[in-house]
């Protein structure tokens, strides 16, 4: 009896779960309803309607891929390409790729540099996975070859792969051409407003933010575009400015600029909300310096970036910023509050030994070799904190294979420039043998 | 309204019934945060694992999630530590498209899992107000899947191997060791993406 009740359990439990899982998986996306003025518009119109429809239903998680989806059944590939080229591969791509879309090779070219690995990974796959094409594309575009689809091109050579005729795909896009002219921003820009088309005469707000987010895609490290970014921070249009400050912040941390942002945080001349989203920018540079700069921000709390500061050296800090925290004297109970936190949080993190994880270390190995490069006198007291530190996390000959593992990953754009970029790194993986007893 | 009331009840006593009998030894539970495939491979999931009994079964219950601690954030200045959103988007995505699933190498066979239960939130994050005002502690206006949960069906006594499978391919591994009443999980494993190999013609 108790037999057959338990397998009438299990047969139920069964049930049950095939039920459950029926209902946890939601309904697949289907193609967005295209706007009946649709074929009224012109590209700039479609892009405007596109972007309205997303920025207008925030909550709804599937429009991104809903429009895809509806771009494709309707042939708008210079639409999707778009998408693929200011937003990223994620949704644009697999549609371009499912038609075989003229623009197909180049919008994955553009993508094999973005910083999020899913766009990477996957628009390189779509080269490989017609690697005769794409090299053949390759030999008619040799300006693509080089920079960031080097790697791609260089793996389709050694492959052995015969290039095959690629005229059925649209030549390389020139990322100065796309970015440079739209960030270069006049004073006066023009909201779309309800029309159809534009006016090839008037400059929109919309098209210099499209062209900042082709900047995060694009992996654009270029100093010249890094400085039209940093100078539209003081464009008179809010949105522009935000969105600047946001691509800034977005940029590989090596090439968030340093000097200007912190000058930016400090400055008595701009307004509160600039010097805030400043210090935050700063806050995503790799340079060890940003530290030190984070902290003096954050002990001050007449500066308006001193939350974000805060806020900031809890994510990137470590013991010693911890300790730097603590040392900091306040009677408002909210920023002892944020204080705490932000301590709590570095607590966490070692706790959970992140400083062994190859972004966190570099980071610390990076401050030692820097002060090291720059004869700093607090070089010596950094290199033996440092040192307790990790093998407090790694101990019993574990701080070895961790550092052996690490200085086997590539390294990363430096936030160095000149002659430092090379001493440092060299500084570096002397300082790592040191610590692996080599 | 009834039917999703009884499917939610309904998966509440499954879980229950997968869970209530376990004793108080000899059933394991491991965490593990998942290592995105990259160069430089950054931590964008939470994953746990656990061994349950079901009077004498034993399942692993096997979770991947978007919010915990030591996960990185997107870059930029929205992302907070803690909260990967491009993780949440892949689980809606792969939940959506069911590509997502639990298997169970047994004897050179697959045998599927079962999904248990999503769970749904908001995702932590800053966000750029209209006004241009940078707020600190916000959140994703949208709802996103945070947490996936799958059981195996009934794990084999000696050693086996459970992955979790996104688009078809395995992404993470679970190893358990069972004697008997008795299981253990190794270990949890982020796989790597097999590297695309170069082909000719378009995808075969």
């Amino acid at each position: 009896m108790i037999g057959l009740a338990r397998g009438f359990a299990l047969l139920l439990a069964t049930v049950l779960l095939a039920a459950a899982a029926l209902a946890q998986a939601p309904p697949k996306v289907t193609p967005a309803s295209l706007p009946a003025d649709w074929q009224q518009r012109d590209l700039e119109g479609k892009w405007v309607a596109y972007r309205a429809a997303v920025d207008g239903n925030p909550k709804d998680t599937t429009v991104p891929q809903a429009w895809a989806l509806a771009l494709a059944q309707s042939r708008d590939f210079e639409l999707l390409e778009w998408i693929g080229i200011f937003e990223g591969w994620r949704w644009a791509g697999p549609q371009l790729v499912k038609a075989d879309a003229p623009q197909l090779l180049r919008v994955a070219v553009w993508n094999v540099g973005a910083p999020d690995s899913h766009n990477k990974d996957t628009a390189r796959k779509a080269l490989l996975d017609r690697g005769d094409v794409a090299l053949g594309w390759f030999e008619a575009n040799p300006g693509a070859v080089s920079g960031k689809a080097a790697p791609v091109h260089a793996e389709l050579v050694a492959s052995g792969v015969r290039p095959a005729p690629a005229g059925h795909y649209l030549p390389a896009l020139d990322a100065m051409q796309l970015l440079v002219p739209w960030l270069d921003a006049p004073a006066e820009l023009t909201e779309w407003g309800d029309r159809r088309k534009q006016d090839s005469k008037v400059r929109y707000v919309h098209q210099v933010t499209r062209a900042l987010s082709g900047v995060i895609v694009h992996g654009a490290t270029d100093d010249l575009v890094v400085t039209k970014v940093v100078a539209l921070t003081k464009h008179g249009n809010v949105a522009l400015r935000t969105t600047a400050f946001k691509t800034l912040a977005a940029l590989p941390g090596g090439c968030v600029p340093v000097e200007a942002l912190h000058k930016m945080a400090m400055s008595g001349a701009e307004e509160a909300e600039q010097r805030r989203l400043a210090t935050m920018a700063l806050s995503y540079s790799t340079h060890p310096r940003v530290i030190e700069l984070l902290a003096a921000i954050a002990k001050e709390p007449t500066y308006p970036g001193c939350d974000v500061a805060v806020d900031r050296l809890g994510e990137i800090g470590d013991p010693t910023t911890s300790a730097m925290l603590a040392r900091i004297e306040t009677r408002d109970p909210e920023r002892l509050r944020h204080i705490a936190s932000s301590i709590s949080k570095i607590q966490q993190r070692q706790r959970a030994a992140e400083f062994l994880r190859p972004v966190p270390l570099r980071r610390l190995l990076e401050r030692v070799a820097w002060l090291r490069v720059t004869k700093d006198p607090a070089a010596a007291a950094e290199a033996k904190t440092t040192e307790e530190l990790l093998r407090q996390l790694a101990p019993q000959g574990q701080l070895g294979t961790v550092l052996e593992a690490f200085l086997n990953l590539p390294a990363p754009i430096s936030p160095f420039r000149g002659e430092e970029v090379e001493r440092v790194e060299q500084q570096l993986r002397a300082y790592a043998n040191e610590l692996r007893g080599r | 309204m009834l039917r999703l009331t009884c499917l939610v009840t309904g998966s509440l006593v499954a879980l229950h019934l997968l869970c209530a009998a376990a004793p108080p030894h000899g059933f394991d539970e491991r965490t593990a945060l998942y290592m995105e495939d990259a160069p430089i491979p950054r931590p964008v999931a939470s994953v746990g694992a656990k061994v349950v009994a079901s009077g004498a079964d034993v399942h692993l219950v096997v979770s991947v999630g978007a919010l915990g601690d030591g996960i990185d954030p997107l870059p930029g200045l929205e992302g907070v530590s803690g909260a990967n959103l491009r993780t949440a988007e892949e689980l809606d995505r792969l939940l959506r498209e069911q590509g997502l699933q639990l298997v169970t190498r047994i004897d050179g066979r697959s045998e599927p899992g079962t999904l248990l239960s999503v769970q749904h939130a908001r995702l932590p994050a800053r966000r750029l107000r209209p006004d241009g005002r940078l707020d600190l502690r916000a959140e994703t206006e949208a709802v996103w899947p945070t947490r996936a949960t799958f059981a195996t069906s009934n794990l084999p006594d000696g050693e086996s191997w459970s992955y979790l499978e996104a688009d078809s391919v395995p992404r993470l591994a679970v190893h358990v060791r069972r004697t008997g009443a008795f299981a253990r999980v190794l270990a949890i494993d982020s796989l790597r993406e097999p590297a695309p190999a170069v082909r000719s013609g378009g995808p075969q």
